[in-house]
C-alpha cells in the first residue's frame, strides 16, 4: 500500500462526509434527540426519558408485530431473492444469444415507478377480475375467487411476491463484476475438465463474494424502506399481517402526527439495521482486508 | 443430461421473463384503454390503438416542465453521485486510516435511515439554507440517499481489481490522482455503468422528497405527475398509465446505453485473476 | 478522446472537492444564520414599495383529474385577473388528496402552511396548534355581505366550543344513495324505507341474480363507511347523535357494534367479490357499468353517469336517488378554507384574508356549482332551472332531503384520521371471521386513542 497519502485521504473523503453531513446527520440527531420527547406536529417539545421506548415494547402490540414481519421480509429477501438474481446471472454470463435481452427485461420491473406498479399489483390480482383469477379459472374450469391482499391467509405471501421475484438488480449487480473475470481462468478450466457448473461453483462464485455480499446488503435493507407498494395493495392489514417498520413509522407521522413516537420507531429501526449489516458483513467476511 | 439441463434453464429464464414482461406490457396495453376497461379487467390488446389517454396525460399534468427538470436532476444527480462515491470508495479499498470503520457505516447509514423520518427536518434545514423550492436541493437529496448503493457496488468492484495495475503506474511516476483518473477510472466501468443505473432510477423516480422539497409547479419532477391522475373521487387510470410509459421510456434507453458499458468492458478484457 | 475525457473528468473532480472543502468552512455558520435568514428575508418581503402586488400563498389538491380542478382554476384565475397589480395568489399544485394531506403536516410542524388553504383532515387542527390560524369570527361580523353568503348553517357547523370559527366551509354535503332503477324494477323492489326491509332488498335482488351493493374496504372505506354511518346515524336519538359528534371517544356502543354485524353480512353476501380492499374506482366502475344495484355516494358522482369512459350506454336515466332507510341523509359541511397569517404582516393578512373572501364568496360558489356540482353554502347562490332541468337527481336528493327525520355527518369528517385508517385495515379481518364486530368497535376506540 502506498503511504504518505493521507491528503488524498482527506481530499478524496470529503465530499461524502460533507453531503452526508449536510443530508443526513443533522436528521440522524432529531431523530436521536426527539425520540426522548413528546412531539406532536404542532406542539412544543417536552422531555419525557424513556416513554416512547417503554411503550413501543410493552404496549404496542401492531409495532412488535411490524418488527416481526419485517425481519422474516430480510430474512427472504437476503436469501431467496439474491439467490434468484444470481442464478440468472449465472445462466446469462454464458453469453448466449438472449442474454442481453433476457436482462434488459427482467430489469425492467425496477424502471416502472411504484405509483404504477401498485395500480398494476391491485389489478392484476384483482379476486373479480384479475389476472391470476381468470387464470385459475380457465384451468381448472372452475370459477375460482381468491382475495390475495385481503384474505388472511394469502396476504402475506401475496404482498411479499410484489418484490420476491424482481432481482433485476442483482443480476446486473453481479453481471458487471462477472465482467472482470479473465478469459483465461475459464479456458484453464475446461482444460482440466471442469463442467460449466463446476465452474461455476468453483471459480465463478467464490470470486463474487463481495459483490454477493453487496446484494445481500442491499437487499435486505430496502426491507427498511419499503413502503409504497404496501400502502397501495393492504396498508399494512388484514390487521397488521403486512405491517412493516417503515409503513408503522409513516403512519405514525402522518396519521397520529406523533413525530416523538414515530423517530423512536426510527431509532429501533436504524439498531436493526446495523445488527442486520454487521451479520451480513461478517458473515461474507467483508469488514477482511485482502490482498 | 444436457438436454434436461437445458430444458431446465429455459423454463427458468422463460418464467423470469414472464413475470418480468407481465406488468409491462399491461401498463403499455391499459394505457390504450379507457378507465372502465382497466376497473373490468379487459385482458388483451386495447379495442383500437386510440391515443386519448395520452393526449389527456399531456393536457391534465404539466409533464414537459417536469420532463425538463426530471432530465436535469437525474444527470446532475447520477454524475455528483458517481464522482463523490467512487472517490471515497477508492480511498476505503486502497488507503489505510484509522476511521475506515467509521466511514463505512457513515456510507451504509443512507440505507437504514427511514424516509418518513427525513422529511421533516430535511425540510426544515432546506428551507433554512435556501435551498427549498430549487432543482440544486434535490439533485443534493438524490445524491446523498444514492450514496451507499453506488458506494459499496464501487468498493466491490475496487476490490476485484489487481494492484499490481497501480503498483505499475506509481513506479511509472504517476501521482496518486493521476493513477486513480488513468488505471483505476476505466477498469471500473461497469461498476460505473451499473451504479449509475440505480442511482439514474432513484433519481427519476422518487415521489417523496420532490413533493417536500418543492413548492413551484415549474420545479418540479415527473413522478409528481403520476398523481395529477389519482384524486380521491375522480381517477383516470387510462392517462396515468399513459403519463408512466411516457415516464419509463427514458430510464429503459438509459439502462441498455448504461449496460452497453458492462458489456464493452467484459470485450475490453479482463483483469481478474 | 480519452484524454479530454479522463481531463474534464478531473476538473469536475477537483471543483467537488474545492467546493465541498468551501463548504465546510462556511457550513456552521450558515446553519447557525439560517433562522436569522429566513426571518431577514420575511422582513425584507414585507417592505416591498406599494407598486408591487402582495403575494400571497395559496395550496390545492383540485388539480388533475380532481372533478373541481376547473372550477378551482377559473375562480382563481378570475381574483388574480380582479385584483391584478394589488395582489397575486401563488399556487402550491399538491396533486392528490394524501400528498396534499401529508405536505400541508410537514409544513404545519414548521409553522410554514400557506396563507389559505383548505383545512381538511386535520389540518385545520394542527394550524390552530401551532398558533398559525386565524379565528375568522370578527371579520364574519363586520361583514354582512360575506356572511350573507357563508351562512350560520355553515358558521356554526365549524364553531369552536369558545366561539371563535377557524375555517369557512367551501360546500354543503347532502347525500343519500344511488340505485338502478332497471334492476329495482326487475326484482320489484323500492327503496327500503326500514334496514329491515333494506336487508331483505339485498337478499331479492341477490335471488334474482343481481349484486346487491358496490362496497370497497380500501382507502377510507368510504362507499361501506356511508352505509355504517347511516344505520348508526338513524338508530334513534342515541345513535343520531353519535354520528353528529366529532371525533367521539368510543366505538364499544350497541348501535356502532350492531352496524359493524350488518356490514359484516354485507360484504359477505350482498356485494362483489372484489369488495374487500377495493379502491373507490371499483366500487364506481361496479356500479357505473351495471355490476351492482346502490352505491352510497355524494350528488359529484352524477357527472360520471352520462360519461361514456365510465359508464354504459344510457345509464344516466337508469339511476335514482334516495333516502337511507329510516328517513336519513347525510348533511354537513366540508371544513374549509383556513387563514394561516397570524404574526405576518398587515398587509399580507389584508390581502389573503380578501381572497379567503373571494374563494368563500358568491361567485366561487356559483363556479363551483356551475362546474363541479358543489352544492352552495345557503339559498341565496341561485340554482338555475336550467341546471336543475339538467340535474334531476340533485333536485331529488334536496326535495328528499327536506323529508328526512334524521340527518348525520360522514365518519370521515367525524372521525381521527387513525380511526378511519382503522378501517381499512379490520374490514378483512371481520369478513373473513378472524374477529368479532365488539373487536372491531374496541380497535376503532383504541385507534381514536392514538390520535392527538
Amino acid at each position: 500500500m502506498k503511504k504518505n497519502n493521507t491528503k488524498w485521504v482527506i481530499l478524496f473523503l470529503a465530499p461524502g462526509v460533507l453531503l452526508f453531513s449536510f443530508v443526513m446527520l443533522s436528521s440522524l440527531l432529531v431523530l436521536i434527540g426527539t425520540s426522548f420527547t413528546d412531539w406532536f406536529i404542532g406542539s412544543k417539545i417536552t422531555f419525557v426519558g424513556l416513554k416512547n421506548y417503554i411503550y413501543l415494547f410493552t404496549e404496542d402490540k401492531a409495532f412488535l408485530q411490524s418488527i416481526k414481519n419485517t425481519f422474516v421480509w430480510i430474512l427472504l429477501q437476503s436469501t431467496i431473492h439474491v439467490t434468484i438474481g444470481v442464478t440468472v446471472a449465472l445462466l446469462l454470463s454464458k453469453k448466449k444469444w438472449y442474454s442481453s435481452p433476457v436482462r434488459t427485461i427482467f430489469f425492467i420491473p425496477n424502471i416502472i415507478s411504484s405509483a404504477a406498479l401498485g395500480m398494476l399489483f391491485l389489478c392484476v390480482m384483482n379476486p373479480q377480475f384479475g389476472l391470476i383469477n381468470g387464470l385459475v379459472s380457465r384451468i381448472t374450469g372452475e370459477k375460482f375467487i381468491q382475495n390475495w391482499y385481503n384474505d388472511p391467509k394469502t396476504a402475506f405471501l401475496s404482498v411479499t411476491l410484489t418484490w420476491l421475484p424482481y432481482a433485476g438488480l442483482v443480476t446486473i449487480l453481479v453481471m458487471a463484476e462477472m465482467s472482470s473475470i479473465s478469459e483465461d481462468l475459464f479456458e484453464a478450466a475446461r482444460i482440466d475438465g471442469a463442467t460449466s457448473f463446476q465452474i461455476d461453483m468453483h471459480i465463478v462464485l467464490p470470486l463474487m463474494k463481495n459483490i454477493i455480499g453487496t446484494c445481500v446488503i442491499l437487499a435486505a435493507t430496502s426491507m427498511l424502506q419499503k413502503l409504497d407498494v404496501i400502502m397501495m395493495t393492504t396498508s399494512g392489514g388484514p390487521g397488521a399481517r403486512t405491517m412493516n417498520m417503515p409503513m408503522y413509522i409513516y403512519k405514525t407521522v402522518f396519521s397520529n402526527n406523533n413525530y416523538s413516537l414515530a423517530n423512536t420507531q426510527g431509532v429501533i429501526l436504524i439498531i436493526l439495521g446495523v445488527v442486520v449489516l454487521k451479520v451480513i458483513r461478517t458473515l461474507f467476511r467483508m469488514d477482511k482486508e485482502e490482498e | 443430461m444436457k438436454i434436461i439441463k437445458k430444458t431446465l434453464t429455459f423454463l427458468y429464464l422463460s418464467i423470469i421473463c414472464v413475470i418480468s414482461l407481465v406488468p409491462f406490457i399491461w401498463v403499455l396495453f391499459s394505457s390504450f384503454k379507457t378507465n372502465s376497461e382497466i376497473l373490468s379487467g379487459t385482458v388483451g390488446l386495447p379495442t383500437g390503438l386510440h391515443i386519448a389517454n395520452y393526449v389527456t396525460a399531456f393536457k391534465l399534468a404539466p409533464i414537459v416542465t417536469f420532463y425538463g427538470n426530471s432530465i436535469i436532476v437525474g444527470i446532475f444527480a447520477t454524475l455528483l453521485n458517481l464522482i463523490i462515491c467512487s472517490m471515497a470508495a477508492y480511498v476505503v479499498v486502497r488507503c489505510q486510516f484509522k476511521i475506515k470503520g467509521l466511514i463505512t457505516l457513515m456510507f451504509s447509514l443512507g440505507l437504514i435511515i427511514p424516509g418518513a423520518a427525513l422529511i421533516q427536518p430535511l425540510y426544515t434545514t432546506f428551507s433554512g439554507v435556501h435551498l427549498y423550492n430549487t432543482l440544486t436541493g434535490l439533485v443534493l437529496v438524490y445524491t446523498a440517499l444514492g450514496m451507499p448503493t453506488t458506494f459499496y457496488v464501487m468498493v466491490s468492484y475496487i476490490k476485484t481489481i489487481p494492484y499490481s495495475l497501480e503498483e505499475a503506474a506509481y513506479i511509472d511516476g504517476s501521482g496518486f490522482f493521476r493513477t486513480f483518473m488513468q488505471v483505476v477510472l476505466p477498469i471500473t466501468r461497469p461498476a460505473f455503468a451499473t451504479a449509475g443505473v440505480i442511482q439514474f432510477l432513484l433519481a427519476w423516480n422518487e415521489f417523496q422528497f420532490a413533493l417536500t422539497l418543492t413548492g413551484d409547479t415549474k420545479k418540479r419532477t415527473l413522478p409528481i405527475a403520476l398523481y395529477y391522475f389519482k384524486s380521491a373521487f375522480a381517477s383516470d387510470y387510462g392517462a396515468m398509465f399513459a403519463a408512466t410509459v411516457v415516464v419509463a421510456i427514458p430510464s429503459i434507453i438509459t439502462f441498455i446505453i448504461l449496460q452497453k458499458q458492462v458489456v464493452a468492458g467484459l470485450a475490453a478484457g479482463s483483469v481478474k485473476g | 478522446m480519452k484524454n479530454r475525457l479522463a481531463k474534464s473528468l478531473a476538473c469536475i473532480m477537483a471543483a467537488t472537492m474545492l467546493m465541498s472543502l468551501a463548504a465546510c468552512g462556511q457550513k456552521t455558520e450558515s446553519v447557525a444564520e439560517s433562522t436569522e435568514i429566513a426571518e431577514e428575508s420575511v422582513g425584507k418581503e414585507e417592505t416591498v414599495s406599494d407598486s408591487e402586488p402582495v403575494e400571497i400563498s395559496y395550496a390545492t389538491f383540485m388539480v388533475g383529474t380532481h372533478a373541481s380542478a376547473q372550477a378551482e382554476a377559473e375562480v382563481i384565475a378570475e381574483f388574480n385577473r380582479i385584483y391584478d397589480g394589488k395582489i397575486k395568489v401563488v399556487v402550491e399544485e399538491l396533486p392528490s388528496d394524501d400528498a396534499f394531506v401529508d405536505k400541508m403536516k410537514t409544513l404545519a410542524s414548521s409553522n410554514s402552511l400557506p396563507d389559505v388553504l383548505i383545512g381538511k383532515n386535520g389540518i385545520r387542527e394542527l394550524a390552530i396548534k401551532n398558533g398559525q390560524a386565524v379565528n375568522l369570527k370578527p371579520f364574519l361580523d363586520e361583514d354582512a355581505g360575506w356572511m350573507n353568503y357563508v351562512g350560520e348553517g355553515a358558521m356554526n357547523y365549524n364553531m369552536e366550543e369558545d366561539g371563535s370559527v377557524y375555517s369557512i366551509s367551501n360546500q354543503r354535503q347532502i347525500y343519500g344513495y344511488f340505485y338502478n332503477k332497471e334492476m329495482f324494477d326487475a326484482v320489484g323492489i323500492t327503496p327500503a324505507k326500514t334496514w329491515d326491509e333494506w336487508m331483505d332488498n339485498n337478499a331479492k335482488l341477490k335471488a334474482a341474480g343481481y349484486t346487491p351493493l358496490a362496497l370497497m374496504t380500501g382507502e377510507n372505506a368510504w362507499t361501506t363507511n356511508l352505509w355504517l354511518a347511516a344505520y348508526i346515524g338513524t338508530d334513534g336519538d342515541e345513535g343520531n347523535k353519535f354520528m353528529n359528534t366529532p371525533y367521539p371517544e368510543s366505538y364499544n356502543t350497541e348501535t356502532v357494534v350492531k352496524g359493524l354485524e350488518m356490514m359484516q353480512k354485507c360484504l359477505q353476501d350482498y356485494t362483489t367479490a372484489d369488495a374487500v380492499g377495493a379502491i373507490y374506482a371499483n366500487a364506481a366502475n361496479a356500479f357505473e357499468q351495471g355490476q351492482t344495484a346502490m352505491i352510497a355516494n355524494g350528488l359529484w358522482m352524477t357527472p360520471d353517469f352520462a360519461d361514456t369512459t365510465k359508464s354504459i350506454e344510457g345509464f344516466k336515466d337508469k339511476v335514482g336517488v334516495a333516502l337511507y332507510p329510516g328517513d336519513g341523509v347525510f348533511s354537513q359541511y366540508e371544513v374549509g378554507y383556513i387563514l394561516c397569517t397570524n404574526g405576518k404582516s398587515e398587509e399580507e393578512q389584508a390581502a389573503a384574508l380578501e381572497f379567503l373572501k373571494f374563494k368563500t364568496g358568491k361567485y366561487a360558489q356559483s363556479v363551483f356549482l356551475e362546474k363541479a356540482g358543489v352544492l352552495p353554502l345557503t339559498d341565496n347562490v341561485d340554482i338555475t332551472d336550467e341546471y336543475k332541468a339538467e340535474n334531476p337527481n340533485l333536485v331529488e336528493t334536496l326535495s328528499l332531503a327536506a323529508q328526512a327525520k334524521y340527518e348525520f355527518g360522514t365518519i370521515d369528517n367525524n372521525a381521527y384520521e387513525t380511526v378511519v385508517d382503522e378501517f381499512a385495515v379490520r374490514y378483512p379481518e371481520l369478513v373473513y371471521n378472524e374477529i368479532t364486530a365488539e373487536d372491531f368497535a374496541t380497535y376503532l376506540t383504541e385507534a381514536g386513542k392514538a390520535s392527538k
